[in-house]
């Protein structure tokens, strides 16, 4: 389903080009909820930015459900972003002057396809599942950091995408929060969405199929072999 | 309804309603520059409108003698100048003024002023009746004691009844009402000042009832109309030295109706070039209020605009968004600025003696700036926000 190969960052510097990593290599089937681990500064976000479409790597190639998205221009890659792929952060950001139910539907709007109604009604549900239908008219900054992460795995699934990319998504919320959380994502990657979740946290990492550390510019299952 | 068409407009709204005060400073500029071009067309307008009107009650070729000392001019002077010009003059009145408390019955509106005139009169001044008909040569004649009525004191004197046949007071004389003028007041423009009253509030006698009777009557005016303009030279030199000829007997002016509202629209002209300069400043201002407050936006906004592009959104989706941000302020100040605009009009038509005319063109023109203004001056920092990068917005989150 995702696959890397001789994926590399490296960012331009005056003096030398700073390599974040180079030649990473990587498969996950569909289904499988990925945790990604590993010291601070060591390029877990960044690889899930190449992984989210949001950045080009600077070398290797990146296949999504089988169509290498490496290649593509800005456009088609917004549409991947918007159509395959759903994000959810650590902070949960929102937009501040739209209601809960406005911003639940940005990705259809973005989609193109949706009329106003239908993609309302589509968020209006999504809330309904994570147990926030009583907030659809409600600004952001109303919420709980609890009800917040709910909103945000909410808005990531308008689109049914394929893979679910979080990062950090427990940082700021409390145990019961996190668990709650771990669980929704644990259900989405048993109903066949993936899942790659970046943490800090054991025992976040202890809900997914498969821990994978990234140190030293490598790639390395929790069993020590290399992904 | 599909993106970005319109549901950009509606997130447009909605951003500004939470931040209304920071709308509001940044659209002053662009209220008052829409707001000054609304002024300056509808006294360009007004002037206009004003000129058409006068060259349509008194024709281009018009020119008043006006006597500056009782008997300067009369009757026989009237019949001597459309004898010594009969190939140039196509028309001519004499007019004589009185001003004189008017009445009838228990209705007293006060002073009103009297316009002896003769028959050839409500044709020169294309005055139109409501009612009934206009002084006859035989009225001249036998100073028959009728009267006209302007519609305003036709309306001020009889509030309740029907005005034609009633008898009318003015000073200890009468008169029976035997027509009324219909509302003038979009047909011809006051000309206070040029020779020529407005005809609401006046009352109309023949004007040997007022002045008596003879072949040498005392006048006020004489009103002369040639056949064209293109006469109207050779016939005030020929009028000026007849005048000079009479200077003996007192002082008369000779006022070309036209010449003075000329005059007066060059000096409206030169008031609405200061104003157009002053507007064209005052857009660029409020143009630059908007791109600083839009400026400030994309800096403030950059973890919003890095979300967006994760959710799918394009630069080109961001721009939108940006421009139509801008447009809608840009907007909203303008029509605030074609209200002020058109109130600023009306204010200026009231104060003073120029004639304003606010029109839907001028509101098309105000409201069509300000999306000028929005979209000029919205393209840069929607382009800033266009490029700004995904990845560091999110790193702000």
């Amino acid at each position: 389903m995702l696959r890397i190969e001789g994926l590399g960052k490296r960012y331009p510097h005056p003096e030398r080009p700073v390599e974040v990593f180079s030649d990473l290599a990587l498969d996950v089937p569909r289904g499988q909820f990925v945790s990604l681990m590993g010291p601070s500064g060591e390029g877990k976000s960044t690889l899930l930015h190449l992984l989210g479409c949001l950045d080009r790597p600077s070398a290797g190639r990146y296949w999504l459900e089988g169509i290498e998205v490496s290649g593509l221009p800005e456009e088609a890659l917004a549409a991947v972003r918007n159509r395959k792929i759903g994000f959810v952060f650590q902070s949960s950001h929102f937009v501040d002057y739209l209601d809960l139910r406005e911003n639940v539907a940005l990705p259809g709007f973005y989609g193109r396809d949706s009329d106003m109604r239908a993609c309302y009604a589509r968020a209006g549900q999504l809330l309904e599942d994570v147990g926030l239908g009583h907030r659809l008219h409600h600004r952001p900054a109303a919420l709980s950091g609890g009800e917040r992460q709910r909103a945000a795995v909410a808005r990531a699934l308008f689109n049914r995408p394929c893979l679910v990319l979080a990062d950090e998504p427990t940082g700021n919320l409390d145990t019961e929060n996190s668990r709650l959380l771990l669980t929704r994502l644990r259900e989405l990657a048993d109903s066949g969405i993936t899942v790659v979740m970046v943490t800090h946290d054991e025992q976040a990492a202890g809900f997914a199929d498969r821990v994978i550390d990234l140190a030293a510019g490598e790639l390395r299952e929790r069993n020590g072999a290399l992904a | 309804m599909r993106l970005p068409e319109l549901q950009v407009w509606v997130w447009a709204w909605k951003l500004w309603r939470t931040r209304a005060t920071q709308a509001l400073l940044s659209v002053l500029g662009v209220v008052s520059g829409v707001g000054g071009l609304v002024l300056v067309l509808a006294v360009g307008a007004g002037a206009q409108q004003e000129m058409r009107s006068a060259l349509g009650a008194l024709g281009s070729g018009t020119v008043i003698l006006q006597a500056d000392n009782h008997g300067a001019l009369d009757a026989a002077r009237l019949a001597r100048i459309g004898a010594l010009l009969p190939e140039l003059v196509e028309q001519s009145t004499g007019v004589a003024y009185r001003q004189a408390e008017v009445g009838a019955g228990e209705s007293h509106p006060g002073r009103a002023r009297l316009v002896g005139v003769d028959s050839q009169y409500a044709s020169m001044f294309s005055l139109r009746l409501h009612s009934g008909r206009f002084v006859t040569p035989y009225d001249v004649v036998h100073r028959s004691p009728v009267c006209v009525v302007g519609a305003r004191l036709g309306r001020a004197l009889f509030p309740r009844r029907q005005v034609l046949g009633q008898v009318v007071q003015y000073g200890a004389s009468w008169c029976r009402v035997v027509g009324v003028l219909a509302d003038n007041r979009t047909r011809l423009p006051d000309l206070e000042g040029v020779g020529v009253s407005a005809s609401d509030y006046l009352l109309y006698l023949p004007v040997t009832t007022i002045v008596g009777s003879g072949s040498a009557y005392a006048l006020d005016e004489i009103t002369v109309r040639f056949s064209d303009e293109a006469h109207l030279g050779a016939g005030l030199d020929s009028l000026r030295r007849i005048v000079e000829r009479q200077r003996a007997e007192g002082e008369i002016r000779v006022v070309v109706p036209v010449e003075v509202l000329r005059q007066k629209h060059r000096l409206q002209q030169v008031f609405q070039y200061l104003l157009l300069g002053a507007t064209f400043v005052l857009l660029v201002v409020g143009g630059t209020g908007i791109m600083n407050n839009m400026m400030l936006n994309v800096l403030s906004r950059r973890a919003e605009i890095g979300l967006r592009r994760a959710l799918g959104a394009t630069r080109a989706d961001i721009i939108a968004q940006f421009v139509s941000e801008a447009m809608v302020i840009a907007v909203a100040g303008g029509l605030a600025g074609i209200i002020l605009g058109a109130l600023s009009a009306m204010l200026l038509g009231w104060v003073s003696d120029w004639q304003t005319q606010f029109s839907l063109a001028a509101g098309a023109a105000g409201f069509a700036v300000s999306l000028l203004v929005g979209i000029v001056f919205g393209s840069y920092p929607a382009l800033q926000a266009a490029a700004v990068s995904p990845v560091r917005s999110l790193h702000e989150l």
